[in-house]
């Protein structure tokens, strides 16, 4: 324990009752995990005695909950007794805290961090390092080896496999545990994991990952593509001006802990204001529609899409006539389409004269002066000046988003008004280009296998999208379809906030669900005014956080080499192309659970899914900074192994405190089966052998099927500095002792770094970098030097002493009340008065110009930018290096909803790492489905579910029978971090019950992810299974619930608490059945974060992983996790 | 002084860290007996109703009026309290209480012996935090509630303080009560009812 001196005024000892006492004298005296034992007597009664309580600490957490709230930790003899939380009572600026702001600031936690202690003294804690000596995931092959030992060989390793492979073989996984922590952990900034993880820099570079597993498909999508941007959105913009508010399945009460109040509050303010409604469109009415909704339209999983198509057709009904004709009170701005909106509906190609921006050089004179754009359109290509001008690619009349929606339907042929009340310079223009064009004409994308398509989605493109489809589709009447698309297209209902889920960016189409969102608004006009918001998670509005320390840990670390950026989710497939000729039949790898490639295909190298930055694993050739070298044909150039390139893949994991490695992705079954038949890591020295490592605090799934197993620290037992998310960055002392040989990351790597220089002088020096410049300099040091910086000077630390510091470091954020006043953007307004010019001034236009600023895209970038509209880059991230930018399509310079760009960028992603494939067909990536038609198209299209479970499941025999078949989800409740907390007993009881038992029938506390008896070192484990008391068959055992509605369950002759087995061709697990009206019927709610313990002989997932159930098959366009995605058949188990 | 809770039902987010910071504070472990109890209630007409509640230290206690072993008893402040030593774990304060809040743990949840107590696992309830009532703090369960939807206080002040809240009854809120039990014990328990909502 860290003994730091208890302030002054602080009472070292707490009067608190009898009861209290008898607890902390059991704990001083415990050597099990047994704590807290409940004594009862004569509490009540009001006699006291004084225990020791040490200390009362302020600390948080740092695992990835989507919050830092506060809590107190009251400790006695190191150990912690129990929790308290936030009950700041004045803000710094003076004022009381109350809760009738919806921008309070109480830091109040929430069940997870009051449930710690039970986390912290679990039996099944990891002490000492293992080894795997026996098969991958053996329970019985764990030797236990001395910390220091195991971190020489996982140095030795890396250093065999990163010099023959390069650093490109090396992969810091996204992992989570540790997330919140940059001088512990991950996150973007932290040691090990994340984009820029600075462990992997030092030990040589690493193979980074683009973006993460819970929104790849949001961020992916970003907002260049359709231009769309969010106004701001905060509980006063809710409180004071939203009409309605429009929960796309959100979660956030349950995931965003800090913000629940801001919401709660908020709508509660929103509601006394009359007109005002909350809808909630879900499968499952998750705790945040119960508390905060008005309304809950019930809609079939994954069909968002078809609804929205729904509600844009009744809007375009409601505008037209079908003679084309514009109706007289038209549902949408005609005017704001034909002349913002590129590719609602069918448009000539023209060219735009956009201007050019002052360059200037380095001395700062002037060598290209700018020329102001215009806007001014033509339709040949200009031969003045044509940089000044950009080309915008013609809409072709059955691909316009419209015609998709009204299919065969006829009232799109009207033409383009020249003159008269609706025309628009746009439409005058158009028309005078081609007399005969016309807004839109039945749907025309190609389907070569005709009507013999197994495709469900390409049968319909002809099909008018009518309400009455999307309602087949969805399961939401027609009239409530009607009534949500004019809550949209009428300004009299705006603002209208949306937010979506992480689930929808999870999903198998969540990249399409975006852009269906985006496209809807911009039609519908749903944005540029206070309110109009697509987001998230708001929370309350509040003043900068005061005293946040300065910590700065003065560092040099080196660059990351120039390197491929995977997808986030395709480390596996880069596995599978390092080691594609050690993965057949013979040596285990059946690839049974990944129907849709076969062994052929992973022996082959054929990257997965082509391929989201795998085919550019390869080892690359570096100039002496580091950098990729570019061959005169625009590509980086390859190292040779003779002729052939070096499969580098992906050879060498750290897993620092994550799941991923199987749990957290899709698919354990299939990772297993890799893990299984490749040889284990063996000699530290033979650099042809996966490794695989994880740090952890307990033997969860990933470290069970690694080759080398660190024990770490958590909260509470490791220093850190953790920003509260209502209030400044703090400084947390470790409190609790740590059990065996844990260490936390910064001592983990501070270790590793020397364990490395010791076989590579070129690492020498760098442990004593990592420290801030001083050997072993620990954190809790460097807090005090910037401690001693911030109370010299002026602010809120000033003259404090370390100790009163310690004693309450939190400062909550000061709320800011002030009323806020509804406006318009700027781009609004002006968009708003362009349409209204006369014809002479509409060719100003003053939203059109090009930003020049660079991003990952380059060169390219000035023709595509929407500035004005956004400046956040594409998403793609990693796949935005193009070997030929220049046949990138121009930018329209307005809103889009038909984006070419957005099937080049696919098709051509990567492209500048593929010179080594010949044939110049592999290169970039495929944008073909297993008919030869586009996997990418340029509009938001709705692709039904069922096409994405054919392919990913092997063929349309393959799907779970039609008599039994349910569509599940995985939501987060609030009771897992992802699948921290899994083995949390305070918790698990909330979410496991026996079979046939209530709720909180769960009672497998301290047979759940034990360890067995601790072996000496050098010896062999026994090591149970994870849900021993399953294992054993006891009636205690507990199952994850799934929740399933209650008539759906009587046609399956299932009652609540029945066992029941849920499988497809993925996978199967066990559960025990919730029945609740909270699901639509032919839905399973089967919530995230469980842990995989497949049963050894019959391979049933007893743990209640929902990703046991999921395919590999990522989602379309960002090739992200599809983890919300799985059909399947449910049935009772008899015991 | 009468001791009550308030809820607000139309705050509540069903998300049990009243539940979980009770187990903690009065050091009940893992295991089916928790003091405080939050579900989410579905009624027939398509109805989702949250409810977070532990004891209601009722005016007429039917646990009180049945303790043969007088192990139950009430404070001056309202508390229904239970001195476990003298509980000879009849049961019958289980069965009377409408709301099903005595619970008695087995011995995995309750391992050791309780010196002196007549019986191996007595009888346990919510206390009210009498602990933290004594010294000056609000109950644990209100200190925790990140939706501000607890309050406590005497009985006819949180009546003016939240002129929205009814008493706990039958009529209203029959999810809360056990099936074929009176409600004549004077639940100190006031809430604010949630609105219903429509869903097609």
């Amino acid at each position: 324990m860290k003994s730091f001196d208890l302030l002054s005024n602080f009472k070292s000892k707490l009067s608190i009752t009898r009861r209290g006492f008898l607890q902390g004298a059991l704990v001083v005296g415990a050597s099990s995990a047994v704590i807290g034992c409940a004594k009862f007597d004569e509490e009540t009664s009001g006699k006291k005695v004084e225990v020791p309580i040490d200390a009362i600490v302020y600390g948080s957490t740092g695992h990835n909950c989507g919050a830092r709230c506060i809590t107190k930790a009251h400790v006695s003899n190191g150990r912690i007794i129990k929790f308290t939380t936030d009950d700041t009572a004045t803000y710094t600026d003076g004022k009381d805290v109350s809760a009738d702001s919806e921008n309070c600031t109480q830091s109040r936690a929430c069940a997870k961090c009051r449930g710690y202690k039970h986390r912290l003294y679990h039996p099944g804690r990891l002490k000492y390092a293992l080894k795997q000596t026996k098969k991958r995931g053996d329970l019985s092959g764990f030797v236990r080896m001395s910390y220091d030992t195991a971190l020489k060989e996982v140095a030795r390793k890396h250093k065999a496999i990163t010099d023959k492979y390069g650093p490109e073989s090396f992969h810091s996984l996204y992992a989570c545990g540790t997330i919140a922590s940059s001088w512990q952990g991950g996150g973007y900034t932290g040691i090990w994991t994340g984009m820029n993880g600075i462990g992997g820099r030092y030990i040589g570079g690493q193979l980074s990952y683009t973006d993460d597993y819970s929104f790849h498909q949001k961020s992916f999508f970003g907002n260049r593509y359709t231009g769309y941007t969010s106004e701001t959105f905060n509980a006063p913009v809710v409180a004071q001006h939203v009409k309605n508010l429009v929960l796309w399945g959100s979660n956030i009460l349950s995931t965003v802990n800090e913000k629940a109040y801001s919401w709660i509050r908020s709508v509660e303010k929103m509601k006394e204001r009359s007109g005002t409604k909350v809808y909630f469109i879900g499968p499952e009415f998750v705790d945040t529609g119960v508390t905060l909704a008005d309304e809950w339209i019930k809609i079939k999983p994954y069909t968002d899409v078809a609804l929205m198509m729904g509600m844009l057709y009744h809007m375009i009904e409601n505008t037209f006539e079908t003679t084309g004709e514009i109706k007289a009170n038209p549902m949408l701005d005609v005017k704001y389409l034909d002349t913002m909106v590129y590719g609602f509906f069918a448009s000539p190609a023209y060219w735009i004269h956009v201007g050019v921006k002052e360059v200037k050089d380095k001395d700062g004179n002037v060598t290209t002066a700018e020329v102001k754009a215009t806007g001014e359109i033509v339709f040949a290509e200009p031969s003045l000046n044509p940089e000044q001008y950009n080309k915008v690619d013609a809409v072709p009349a059955g691909k316009a988003l419209a015609s998709y929606i009204m299919g065969n339907g006829d009232c799109l042929g009207g033409t383009y008004d020249e003159t008269g009340a609706n025309a628009t310079y746009m439409s005058a223009k158009f028309i005078s280009a081609n007399p005969s064009i016309t807004r839109g004409a039945t749907c025309d994308y190609p389907v070569t296998a005709g009507t013999g398509t197994t495709y469900m989605y390409k049968r319909d493109f002809a099909t008018p999208k009518t309400p009455a489809w999307a309602s087949a589709i969805t399961g939401i009447s027609e009239a409530k379809i009607k009534e949500l698309a004019e809550v949209y297209a009428k300004p009299e209902n705006h603002p209208v906030a949306s937010t979506w889920a992480g689930g929808q960016t999870k999903q198998a189409e969540g990249v399409i669900t975006f852009f269906a969102m985006h496209s809807m608004m911009l039609i519908s006009k749903v944005w540029g005014e206070t309110g109009n918001v697509f987001d998230r998670a708001f929370g309350g509005s509040r003043k900068g956080a005061e005293g946040n320390l300065p910590v700065n840990i003065p560092r040099e670390i080196p660059d990351n080499p120039g390197s491929p950026v995977i997808g986030c989710t395709q480390w596996l497939s880069g596995i599978k192309f390092a080691f594609g000729d050690k993965l057949t039949v013979e040596n285990g790898y059946t690839g049974e659970f990944v129907p849709d490639h076969t062994v052929t295909d992973v022996n082959d190298r054929n990257a997965y899914f082509d391929d989201s930055g795998v085919k550019s694993l390869v080892k690359w050739k570096r100039d002496d900074k580091g950098k990729l070298i570019t061959d005169a044909n625009g590509f980086y150039e390859w190292d040779k192994d003779g002729t052939n390139p070096i499969y580098s893949g992906v050879r060498f994991i750290l897993n620092a405190g994550g799941n991923i490695l199987i749990n957290q992705h899709m698919n354990p079954n299939d990772s297993r089966q890799v893990y299984e038949s490749l040889p284990l890591s063996g000699d530290p020295d033979d650099a042809e052998t996966l490794c695989l490592v994880s740090l952890d605090n307990f033997l969860s799934p990933s470290p069970r099927w690694c080759d080398y197993v660190f024990p770490a620290t958590t909260n509470w037992e490791q220093e850190d500095i953790l920003g509260i998310s209502l209030g400044n960055t703090i400084y947390v002392p470790a409190v609790s002792t740590a059990p065996g040989e844990s260490k936390a990351p910064y001592d983990f790597t501070n270790e590793l770094l020397k364990a490395y220089a010791e076989i590579d002088p070129r690492k020498s020096g760098l442990a004593t970098d990592f420290t801030g410049g001083v050997a072993d300099k620990s954190l809790e040091r460097h807090t005090k030097d910037a401690f001693t910086i911030a109370s010299s000077k002026e602010g809120i630390l000033q003259g404090k002493t370390w100790d009163e510091y310690l004693k309450n470091p939190f400062l909550p954020r000061v709320p800011n009340d002030s009323e806020i006043t509804k406006s318009k953007s700027k781009l609004r307004i002006k968009i708003d008065n362009y349409i209204d010019l006369s014809d002479g001034d509409r060719i100003v236009t003053p939203f059109i110009k090009v930003d020049t600023s660079t991003d990952s895209s380059k060169n390219h970038n000035q023709s595509v930018n929407l500035v004005g509209l956004s400046n956040a880059g594409y998403g793609d991230m990693g796949g935005g290096e193009f070997s030929n930018p220049e046949t990138a399509p121009d930018s329209p310079a307005r809103f889009t909803v038909y984006s070419p760009m957005f099937v080049w960028r696919y098709e051509n992603r990567y492209s500048k790492f593929h010179g080594y494939l010949a044939n110049s067909a592999d290169r970039g990536m495929k944008n073909k489905d297993s008919e030869g038609d586009p996997l990418v198209y340029p509009i938001p299209m709705y692709f039904n579910y069922e096409d994405y479970f054919m392919d990913a499941y092997g063929g349309v025999d393959k799907l779970p029978p039609a008599e039994n078949r349910f569509l599940l989800t995985t939501t987060h409740d609030r009771y897992r971090v992802h699948s921290s907390q899994a083995e949390n007993p305070y918790l698990r009881e909330l979410t496991h019950r026996t079979v046939g038992g209530d709720l909180y029938s769960g009672d497998d506390w301290n047979e759940y992810a034990l360890l067995g008896a601790e072996p000496a070192e050098g010896n062999k484990y026994s090591i149970p299974r994870l849900n021993k008391a399953i294992a054993d068959k006891k009636l205690n055992a507990t199952y994850s619930e799934i929740w399933m509605n209650d008539s759906d369950a009587d046609k399956k002759g299932i009652r609540d608490g029945d066992l029941v087995e849920v499988s497809n061709v993925i996978g199967t697990v066990h559960c025990v059945a919730r029945l609740s009206k909270r699901c639509v019927t032919g839905f399973l709610g089967l919530h995230q974060g469980c842990w995989y313990d497949p049963d050894p002989e019959t391979g049933v997932d007893v743990g209640g992983n929902c990703n046991t159930l999921m395919a590999s098959r990522p989602s379309r366009v960002d090739h992200g996790n599809a983890q919300q995605s799985a059909m399947v058949s449910i049935k009772r188990v008899v015991v | 002084m009468r001791y009550a809770f308030y809820f607000d039902q139309s705050r509540c987010m069903s998300c049990n860290t009243c539940s979980v910071a009770c187990k903690d504070w009065h050091g009940v472990n893992p295991g089916a007996v928790r003091w405080r109890k939050v579900n989410t209630h579905e009624t027939d007409d398509g109805g989702f109703f949250n409810l977070s509640m532990s004891c209601n230290h009722c005016e007429k206690p039917a646990c009180l009026e049945v303790c043969t072993a007088g192990a139950i008893y009430k404070r001056a402040d309202g508390i229904v309290a239970i001195d476990r030593s003298i509980c000879q774990k009849i049961e019958d304060c289980k069965i009377m209480c409408p709301y099903d809040t005595p619970q008695f743990a087995n011995n995995k949840q309750e391992p050791d012996e309780i010196v002196g107590s007549f019986t191996r696992h007595p009888m346990q309830k919510c206390d009210f935090c009498a602990d933290r009532i004594d010294n000056n703090e609000s109950p644990i369960c209100v200190a925790s509630c990140p939706a501000h939807a607890l309050d406590y206080g005497d009985f006819d002040e949180l009546k003016v303080k939240y002129p929205d809240a009814e008493q706990l009854t039958k009529g209203k809120f029959p999810y809360a009560y056990k099936p074929e039990t009176d409600d004549n014990t004077g639940p100190s328990m006031l809430i604010k009812k949630r609105k219903p909502f429509t869903s097609e």
